[in-house]
């Protein structure tokens, strides 16, 4: 199977338009199915690390007010 | 002339829709994931009809030509390359499923102790 020249490829004697467009929705889902998941990936550990983060935030903040009020002397 | 194959496949593409729209649909996720399942037990009898809708019913679409007792009637100019992307979108779809299910594992248990130490070790060096 061999073409004439590369303009040929590209007709496909007629049928180029549907060739190529088909080629090219297959290449555009397999690229979705690559990029979907790893963006998919990305989202997940920063929002488990963001949550990490913040229950470390209210972790610290209650541990020094619990500390002030022990020293405040209102913890018996 | 309607195709019997082409019919069973549309009915596929609707329960694809319909367990998309499932999950989406309601708001706890451990119920979304519970009902799609159960959506898509239901939805896998339409796969052996697909795969039999051929043989069954006469309408549009030719038999199959790769069968498994049989040498294949199709060139090997054709054959080895359709055997090669069949192989080939297989194993595609088993790493992209693989690569979702550990993103999806991680994201359930992302409150347990083991994750939380990967994550905050940080990438691999």
């Amino acid at each position: 199977m061999y073409f004439e020249n590369f303009s040929s490829l590209l007709h496909m004697d007629g049928h180029g338009l549907y060739v190529w467009s088909a080629y090219a929705v297959g290449l555009l889902l397999i690229a979705y199915n690559v990029i979907a998941p790893l963006m998919a990936r990305t989202r997940v550990v920063e929002h488990a690390k963001r949550q990490m983060r913040q229950k470390a935030a209210r972790y610290q903040t209650s541990y020094k007010i619990s500390h002030q009020h022990l020293q405040q002397g209102k913890v018996q | 002339m309607w195709d019997a194959r082409l019919t069973s496949m549309l009915i596929l593409l609707f329960l694809y829709f319909g367990v998309i729209a499932l999950r989406g649909a309601v708001q706890s996720v451990n119920t979304a994931a519970r009902a799609c399942a159960i959506l898509t037990l239901v939805g896998v009898v339409n796969i052996p009809i697909i795969r039999f809708s051929v043989e069954w019913w006469n309408t549009l679409h030719q038999g199959a030509t790769l069968k498994l007792t049989e040498k294949p009637s199709m060139a090997p100019e054709m054959l080895y390359p359709l055997l090669i992307s069949i192989a080939a979108f297989y194993l595609f779809f088993t790493v992209v499923l693989l690569f979702r299910l550990r993103t999806e594992i991680l994201d359930r248990e992302r409150r347990t102790q083991w994750v939380q130490t990967i994550l905050s070790a940080g990438p691999k060096k």
